[in-house]
């Protein structure tokens, strides 16, 4: 419970150990100005309806963010919720708000998005991204290598190949591109080891954590039970559910809905 | 799968000769995906790796490694001609070439257009006229593979069959000359050659490719056990697969100073790809170890599919920075594409198309 114990600066939502004077980030007093263990945004009054858990991130791991207002931003530089030290996070990265008494979250057209955790078999379209441990990833349906001849009659000299009905690529810190395996037999497994993507050093990835695979046109993510979730970027605005995890850059939160 | 008829070996349906023993294996019906495969080049790279490593000798090899930057003062000019103008298109084609080219010191005039002509040149840069007005630039490749008493020729371009035994040469004049399937003879019936593939030529008494922006390129091959540099965009050839090589980008962060998220690229510092069609990438392997070995049984990398791919075929590795490729001592050779034009030196092989060449200086 040590980190239920301390205290957010006011003055920049630094987290500040219990005991100490100033805030260590701006170095505002808290003499007169300590906060509560918890940071209550808008309507002060009762720690209502819902709740974000932080639980892996640059912030106070275990700080809750009660979302009583209708509309609580986060993001690098705007808050209530902000994480300062995420680069990571665009400036005004997403808004969680209640609409007809249900908690949604926008991506606020952020550079890197909102990614929230899959717990059934989900359908999704080309060009998904998500992420399985520490690893980004994007799926790209294929169609066939063009086999046929320029115009001038050369054909092109390739590796040889089969046609593949997707593949997963590996994003890369930067946007770049890494790892590419193209599906065979309609189907590529991601995880430590054993699986068609494999990422021994990542310590947040499960044996075998997810699976893609591609059935009657339609491509599926299947979480693998894996310890620490997929997570899948959301197109714009979701419905969260008691017990939905995100990730907003790097950090990872976990829904509370309490009412 | 086929079945040697000699050894009765299983052999994978694309081989085009057994594993075990060697022999010509019969084609199985049905796998014509491509069209003259009578010669791929793993088979002809296969039939002639034995002599082919063991010829060359060493002070050759060093004076190709060395001097893989040779300048290329009239490239714009031969890129304009790549395609011979007929003779309507001269009118549009003329003024251009001359204000590209690098003020040619003792360079003729085109009997054809009139554009001037730096020194050494075959063709005129603007409407493609042959220098002398002679032969069609088919012609010359096709003559010359006639010849084969001593003439002016600074060396020769001597095919080397799938079975290993020349299967013809072309003499290289001391003026530059265009091989592809324009040229006719045995470059007339690889459909992977670009109708204007490659131009030879003389420099300083050496024998000069450049690869006339062809389709597939021209690839030669390194020597074993001799790193050679490569940088970021390098394409390379082992076995039957086409491989790409890229440093990998660190990005630029975007808007607003927000980095773009991904996987950890601690420690990694490059990428290799297959290369599966025109602007077509296969699988992908990031390399965030010093030394990447490639093979069919052996190494980070592995080809068990490739049986033209050696054991243990190639290392990549990075040192001070740079990055190099090696090959390991390969029964059939590495070959990098020669990114613009490329020195030759006596023994040097090079790839064109789906047909093994051996320079003759």
């Amino acid at each position: 419970m040590e980190q239920a114990r301390q205290f957010v600066c006011h003055s920049c939502y630094s987290p500040v150990p219990s005991g100490h004077k100033f805030c260590g980030k701006c170095g505002a007093s808290l003499e007169s100005n300590v906060a509560q263990s918890s940071d209550y945004f808008g309507a002060l009054q009762s720690p209502g309806r819902a709740k974000l858990i932080l639980i892996k991130g640059a912030g106070v791991d275990g700080m809750s963010y009660h979302l009583n207002s209708e509309q609580h931003v986060a993001g690098r530089l705007d808050g209530p919720i902000v994480f300062a030290d995420d680069d990571w996070l665009s400036p005004t990265h997403a808004n969680f708000y209640y609409e007809n008494n249900r908690l949604m979250v926008r991506d606020e057209d952020s550079l890197n998005g909102v990614f929230i955790s899959v717990r059934h078999p989900l359908p999704v379209p080309s060009g998904t991204i998500f992420m399985a441990g520490e690893q980004v990833f994007r799926i790209e349906t294929s169609a066939p290598v063009d086999e046929s001849p320029e115009e001038d009659g050369t054909y092109f000299f390739s590796s040889p190949h089969q046609d593949s009905a997707f593949r997963v690529v590996q994003i890369l810190e930067g946007g770049g591109d890494g790892m590419v395996v193209c599906a065979h037999e309609n189907e590529v497994v991601i995880g430590r080891e054993d699986s068609d993507m494999n990422f021994p050093n990542d310590p947040y990835i499960s044996g075998q954590h997810v699976k893609i695979e591609f059935s009657d046109g339609i491509l599926n993510i299947v979480d693998l039970e894996s310890k620490n979730n997929t997570f899948v970027k959301i197109d714009r605005e979701k419905e969260l559910s008691h017990g939905d995890y995100l990730f907003l850059g790097r950090q990872l939160l976990r829904v509370e809905i309490t009412e | 799968m086929i079945v040697c008829p000699v050894c009765s070996k299983e052999n994978q349906d694309h081989y085009k000769f057994c594993l075990g023993c060697g022999s010509d294996l019969p084609r199985a019906s049905g796998d014509e995906a491509k069209p003259l495969s009578t010669a791929t080049p793993p088979a002809g790279i296969a039939a002639v790796s034995a002599q082919a490593v063991a010829a060359p000798a060493a002070p050759a090899a060093a004076a190709a490694t060395a001097d893989t930057a040779a300048p290329a003062p009239e490239s714009a000019p031969v890129t304009a001609a790549a395609s011979p103008a007929p003779p309507e298109a001269q009118a549009e084609a003329a003024p251009a070439p001359p204000a590209d080219s690098p003020a040619p010191s003792q360079g003729v005039a085109c009997a054809n257009c009139g554009a001037a002509i730096p020194p050494g040149f075959a063709f005129c840069g603007a409407c493609g006229t042959p220098i002398g007005g002679a032969a069609p630039p088919a012609a010359a490749p096709e003559a010359a593979a006639k010849v084969t008493g001593a003439s002016a020729g600074a060396g020769k371009l001597i095919l080397i069959k799938p079975d290993g035994t020349e299967g013809g040469m072309v003499e290289i004049p001391t003026s530059p000359v265009a091989v592809g399937r324009d040229a006719g003879g045995f470059f007339g019936e690889d459909a992977y050659l670009s109708p204007r593939h490659a131009v030879f030529r003389t420099q300083d008494g050496k024998i000069v490719v450049k690869d006339e922006a062809s389709l597939n390129g021209v690839f030669y091959k390194i020597l074993p056990n001799q790193p050679i540099e490569i940088t970021s965009g390098t394409i390379f050839r082992i076995g039957q697969e086409l491989i790409l090589f890229e440093a990998i980008d660190q990005g630029a962060t975007g808007p607003d100073d927000t980095a773009r998220m991904g996987s950890p690229i601690t420690g990694l510092w490059g990428r290799i790809s297959l290369i599966i069609g025109k602007g077509r990438l296969g699988n992908s392997f990031p390399i965030g170890i010093d030394n990447v070995v490639l093979g069919r049984e052996r190494g980070n990398i592995l080809f068990p599919e490739d049986g033209y791919i050696s054991g243990v075929h190639l290392r990549i590795h990075m040192e001070g920075g740079k990055v190099f490729l090696t090959d390991l001592g390969s029964s059939n050779g590495s070959y990098i594409k020669v990114a613009d034009e490329k020195e030759l030196a006596d023994g040097d092989f090079i790839l064109m198309g789906t047909q093994l060449f051996r320079i003759q200086v």
